[in-house]
C-alpha cells in the first residue's frame, strides 16, 4: 500500500460517492483502484480510515483519565494487555453515550479511536478520494473544525466524509 | 537516498553500529600505532567496513558503497602488512571514520553533496598516497608446515600472511582435528575457538573428512607460543587430536635460524623481489568467504518486548485465578489424595513459572552500556581538542546492563557530566604542569551494580570544587543565606541548582544557562539521585545513581478523585497524616510544616484537573476517606515527594498499599504526555496511571 492518501490522490477528480460492501469482505477480492475504508461515526459526524491501518474493532473499557491530555484524547484504556491511547474525535460535540466502540489503529502510537457507532467497511474508488486542503480555507468552517486529522475526503451524498490519516492522529 | 521510512531507519540503525565498532577500532589502533598492530583489531575493522559496504549496496547508496570499498582496501592492506600503521595513517583513518560516519545519515536521507564524497575520497586516496602497486606475495614459509597441497589452497592471502608473522615471531604451529555433533556444533565451536583465540592466533578452520554422517570434522590450524602438551591440555574437553604441523628438520633449522636473527625475509622491500609460493593456488576473492557475518542474534522492537510481558502478565493472572479456583474446589470435588496433590502441585508450579517467565522478558530489554561509553569516550576526547586541552579515557564496567529506556535517557546527562569535566574540571595542560600533574588530563567512566541501582561514575583528575567559591556565588545568587550553615555535601550539591554555574564565562562547550540541575531532574525523574565528592585541587567525581529496570518498580498505589495512581516509591521521601488544622494558607498557597521546616501543599486531585479542592474543605469525618484520629477531626493522608529540589506535600484522597507493578508504555503518543510515565493494569479491569511526581508538578506550575 502507498504510504500516504494524499500521494494517490492529489490529482483525483471529484465525482461520486462510495460503494458500500459487506463486512468481512475477503481484502483480496477488492480491486487495486478501490480503497477500503471503515466508516464510524462519532459526536453525530461520520469518519474514515484506511482498513488496513485499523486492528479491530472492540467494546471499549474503562477509561481513565490523564492529567493535561492533548486535544481529542480522553485517556487510557488498556485492551488485550495493553494501553491504548483512546481518542475521541467527538469530543466537543457530543458527552458520554454508554456502550461505545473502540477502533483499534495498528503502529507504535498504541491508537483507538472512539466511535459511537461503526456502520461498516466500503471500498472507494480512488479517483473519488480528494485532498484536504489544509493549507487554503476553501472548505466549510464545520467542515475544516472536524477533519483536522484527515488527509483526505470522499463525497457520500452531500457530506463530506473525511479518510482519517494515520500519521497526522498519532502526531497530536 | 532511502525513501521507506522503516528501511531507512533499520539501515541507520545498523549502520549505526557498525561505525560505532569501526571508530572504536580506529581510536585503538590509534592508540597503538607501531611495527605490530594487533591483527585481531585491523581484521575487525576489515569487516566491520566490509559488512557496511554491503549494506550501503543493498541499499542502493552508491557512493558511500565506494567509499567504503577504497577504505577496506586500505584495511586490507594494512592487515597484509603492506601499509604501515604510523602515526599519520592512523590519524588519517579516524578522520576518515568521522567522515564516512557523517555521509552515511547524510546519504540516506539525501543530504550528502558530491563535495563532501570527493572531500573523503581525497582524503582515503592520500591515505594510499603511493601508486597502489599491490605488493608480490610475501615469500612463504609453507615449506615448513605439514599441510597437504589441497589444504594449503584453501588459506586466503590474509591468512598466509599471518603463517608468516607467527613464523616470524617464533610461535609453534598445531594442527587440531577435531569432530563435533551437528547438534551442538555452534556452541561448542564457538566455546573451542575462544579458548583457543586467548591463548594464541586461530588461522584458519579447515574442513576435515568425518566418521558419521551425525559429527562435522574441522583442522584448525592454530599457532602460539605454547608446548603441545599444553594446547592438548586446552583442547581436551573437546576431544580434539593435535599434532605439530612444523616438519621435524625445519624446527631445528627454524630455531637455529631464528637463533641467528635471520629468519625468512619478507618483511618490507625484500619481500617484493620473491613470488610467493602459493600465489598461484588461490582462488580469486576468496578472502570474501569468511566475511559473512553469523551473528547469533535477532533484532526485536521494544514494543514487540512490552507485548509480551503484557501478554504474560495478564496469563499470570489468568493463571492465578484458576490456581484459586482450583483450591475452592479442591475439597467440595470428589477427589482422591493423589489427584488433590497434584492439582495443587501444577497450580503452584505454573504459577511460579510465569513468574520466571515474566523477569525473563524483563530481561529482555536490558542492554549493556558499552555503545553509550564508548560514544562518551569518544565525546570527551573532541571536547578536549576543541578546547586546546588533552585527555585520556579510561572506561570500566562497560557489561553494566541496563533497562534500554534507561539507558537512552541516562546517556545525554553521561555526556553532559563529561563536558562539564573536560571543560571546567581539567586544566589547560600548562596550568596542570604548574601544579605538577601530567599535561594530559585522565578521566574514568565507570559502572557497576550497587543492589537494584547502577552507579554510573565519571571521575576526573582535574582541579576540583572550591567549596568556597561554590558558596560564594550561591549568597550572591540568593540560594543560600550568608549565615547558613551547609555540610560539605549540601554545599557540593548547590551546583546542581538551576541557574548556577561556577563558569567564569560561558563556554562554547557548556555551560550556556542548561546546568547540571538539567542532569539532576532526568536522574531523580528515573527514580536515582546524583552525588558528587570532590577534592579542591585533585578530582572531582559525579555518581549517577540510576534503578536498572524501570518496568518493574515498587510504587505505592494512592486514590484520587475516585481514581487510582501508582506512585513510583523512589519519588517518595515520606508518607504521613497532617490534620486539618496544620495546614495554613488557602487557594493554591496552602503549605505545611515538615522536618522543622515550612513546604507547600498541593492536592493530588486538583493536580490531576480532576475537580477543585473538595478534600481540605470537607467537614471532618463525611465521605470516609482518611483516617478518623479521635472525636471529630480527620487526618489527611499526605506523601512527601520533591520537584526542582524542593520538597511538596502531595494531599490524596487515600493511600492503598505498596507493591511491585510492571509499568506498561502508553506507546509512542504516551511518551509526549507529561506527568506520567506509563500505566499498570489492576484487579477489575482498571487502570492505574503511573504518575512521574516531579514532572507532574512541573507541568501544573505548582509554586514551589
Amino acid at each position: 500500500m502507498p504510504k500516504s492518501l494524499n500521494d494517490r490522490t492529489a490529482n483525483a477528480r471529484l465525482t461520486m460517492a462510495a460503494f458500500p460492501l459487506e463486512l468481512g469482505q475477503e481484502r483480496d477480492e477488492v480491486r487495486r483502484d478501490l480503497l477500503s475504508a471503515l466508516i464510524f461515526e462519532v459526536g453525530g459526524a461520520s469518519y474514515a480510515i484506511g482498513v488496513e491501518h485499523t486492528e479491530g474493532v472492540v467494546d471499549c473499557p474503562r477509561i481513565t483519565p490523564l492529567p493535561s491530555p492533548p486535544d481529542g484524547v480522553a485517556g487510557i484504556a488498556s485492551v488485550r494487555g495493553r494501553m491504548t491511547v483512546v481518542m475521541d474525535l467527538g469530543l466537543k460535540m457530543a458527552e458520554g453515550q454508554p456502550r461505545r466502540r473502540l477502533i483499534l489503529v495498528k503502529g507504535d502510537a498504541q491508537l483507538g479511536l472512539l466511535a459511537d457507532r461503526v456502520e461498516g467497511v466500503v471500498a472507494l474508488e480512488l479517483k473519488k478520494v480528494l485532498p484536504v486542503d489544509h493549507g487554503k480555507n476553501v472548505l466549510t468552517q464545520q467542515h475544516a473544525e472536524f477533519s483536522w486529522p484527515a488527509g483526505s475526503y470522499f463525497k457520500s451524498g452531500r457530506q463530506r466524509v473525511p479518510i482519517l490519516d494515520v500519521e497526522r492522529l498519532s502526531e497530536i | 537516498m532511502i525513501d521507506d521510512k522503516a528501511l531507512l531507519s533499520e539501515y541507520l540503525s545498523e549502520s549505526e553500529e557498525l561505525i560505532d565498532s569501526l571508530l572504536a577500532d580506529l581510536d585503538s589502533m590509534a592508540s597503538r600505532t607501531g611495527d605490530n598492530p594487533d591483527p585481531n583489531l585491523i581484521n575487525r575493522a576489515f569487516r566491520t567496513v566490509h559488512s557496511l559496504k554491503g549494506l550501503s549496496g543493498m541499499m542502493g547508496l552508491g557512493e558511500v558503497q565506494s567509499l567504503a570499498h577504497d577504505f577496506e582496501d586500505i584495511l586490507d592492506d594494512l592487515r597484509l602488512g603492506q601499509l604501515s600503521l604510523n602515526e599519520r595513517t592512523s590519524s588519517a583513518l579516524q578522520e576518515a571514520g568521522a567522515g564516512l560516519a557523517a555521509l552515511v545519515g547524510g546519504a540516506a536521507r539525501g543530504g550528502a553533496s558530491d563535495e563532501d564524497f570527493e572531500r573523503l575520497r581525497t582524503l582515503l586516496a592520500s591515505i594510499t598516497a603511493k601508486p597502489r602497486e599491490r605488493q608480490r606475495r610475501e615469500d612463504s614459509g609453507f615449506g615448513m608446515l605439514n599441510l597437504s597441497e589441497s589444504d594449503r589452497a584453501l588459506l586466503t592471502e590474509y591468512e598466509e600472511h599471518r603463517v608468516n608473522e607467527n613464523l616470524r615471531a617464533g610461535r609453534s604451529f598445531y594442527a587440531i582435528i577435531v569432530m563435533i555433533e551437528i547438534g551442538k556444533l555452534d556452541r561448542q565451536y564457538r566455546a573451542l575457538t575462544t579458548k583457543l583465540e586467548a591463548a594464541g592466533e586461530l588461522i584458519t578452520t579447515l574442513p576435515e573428512k568425518t566418521t558419521s554422517a551425525t559429527l562435522v570434522g574441522f583442522k584448525l590450524v592454530f599457532a602460539a607460543a605454547l608446548k603441545e602438551a599444553e594446547v592438548k591440555r586446552i583442547t581436551a574437553p573437546f576431544g580434539a587430536r593435535v599434532s605439530r604441523l612444523e616438519r621435524s628438520t625445519w624446527r631445528k633449522a627454524g630455531a637455529a635460524l631464528r637463533a641467528a636473527g635471520r629468519i625468512m625475509p619478507g618483511r618490507g622491500a625484500s619481500a617484493k623481489d620473491q613470488p610467493g609460493e602459493m600465489g598461484a593456488l588461490l582462488p580469486p576473492g576468496f578472502a570474501q568467504e569468511s566475511l559473512q557475518p553469523l551473528s547469533p542474534s535477532v533484532r526485536v522492537e521494544m514494543s514487540q518486548i512490552d507485548n509480551l510481558s503484557g501478554l504474560a502478565h495478564e496469563l499470570s493472572i489468568g493463571v492465578e485465578k484458576l490456581a484459586s479456583l482450583a483450591e475452592t474446589y479442591l475439597d467440595a470435588a470428589n477427589l482422591g489424595a493423589r489427584e488433590r496433590f497434584d492439582l495443587r502441585f501444577s497450580a503452584r508450579r505454573m504459577k511460579r513459572e510465569f513468574l520466571e517467565l515474566e523477569e525473563r522478558l524483563v530481561g529482555l530489554r536490558m542492554v549493556s552500556l558499552a555503545q553509550t561509553f564508548t560514544r562518551a569516550a569518544r565525546l570527551a576526547g573532541r571536547i578536549a581538542r576543541e578546547l586546546g586541552k588533552s585527555v585520556s579515557v579510561e572506561v570500566t564496567g562497560r557489561e553494566t546492563q541496563l533497562d534500554k529506556v534507561i539507558v537512552d535517557r541516562v546517556a545525554d546527562s553521561i555526556y553532559h557530566v563529561l563536558r562539564n569535566a573536560v571543560d571546567h574540571g581539567l586544566e589547560p595542560p600548562e596550568d596542570r604542569r604548574r601544579a605538577g600533574k601530567p599535561g594530559r588530563g585522565k578521566i574514568n567512566l565507570d559502572a557497576r551494580l550497587e543492589g537494584t541501582r547502577a552507579i554510573i561514575s565519571i571521575t576526573d583528575n582535574g582541579q576540583g570544587i572550591d567549596q568556597n567559591e561554590v558558596r560564594r556565588r550561591a549568597v550572591e545568587a540568593g540560594l543560600i543565606a550568608d549565615d547558613d550553615i551547609l555540610s560539605e555535601e549540601e554545599t557540593l550539591r548547590l551546583i546542581l541548582r538551576p541557574g548556577f554555574s561556577t563558569a567564569d564565562q560561558v563556554s562554547a562547550v557548556s555551560g550556556r544557562g542548561v546546568g547540571l540541575d538539567a542532569v539532576e531532574r532526568t536522574i531523580y525523574e528515573l527514580g536515582g539521585e546524583v552525588r558528587i565528592a570532590s577534592k579542591k585541587g585533585d578530582w572531582t567525581r559525579f555518581d549517577l545513581a540510576v534503578p536498572t529496570t524501570l518496568v518493574m518498580i515498587s510504587a505505592f498505589i494512592v486514590r484520587a478523585g475516585g481514581w487510582r495512581y501508582a506512585v513510583n516509591v523512589a519519588q517518595i521521601i515520606e508518607l504521613l497524616y497532617v490534620s486539618p488544622e496544620e495546614i495554613v494558607g488557602r487557594d493554591g498557597k496552602r503549605s505545611v510544616e515538615w522536618r522543622g521546616g515550612t513546604i507547600p501543599l498541593v492536592e493530588l486531585g486538583y493536580t490531576l484537573g480532576l475537580g477543585g479542592a473538595r478534600l481540605l474543605h470537607q467537614p471532618a469525618g463525611q465521605n470516609g476517606d482518611g483516617v478518623a484520629a479521635g472525636a471529630g477531626s480527620v487526618k489527611i493522608p499526605v506523601l512527601v515527594t520533591s520537584a526542582a529540589d524542593r520538597n511538596v506535600a502531595v494531599a490524596v484522597e487515600r493511600f492503598d498499599e505498596q507493591r511491585e507493578i510492571i509499568v506498561k508504555s502508553l506507546g509512542s503518543i504516551g511518551r509526549r504526555l507529561k506527568g506520567v510515565v506509563g500505566a499498570v493494569d489492576l484487579e477489575g479491569g482498571d487502570v492505574a496511571l503511573v504518575l512521574d511526581m516531579p514532572g507532574l508538578l512541573v507541568l501544573r506550575s505548582i509554586r514551589l
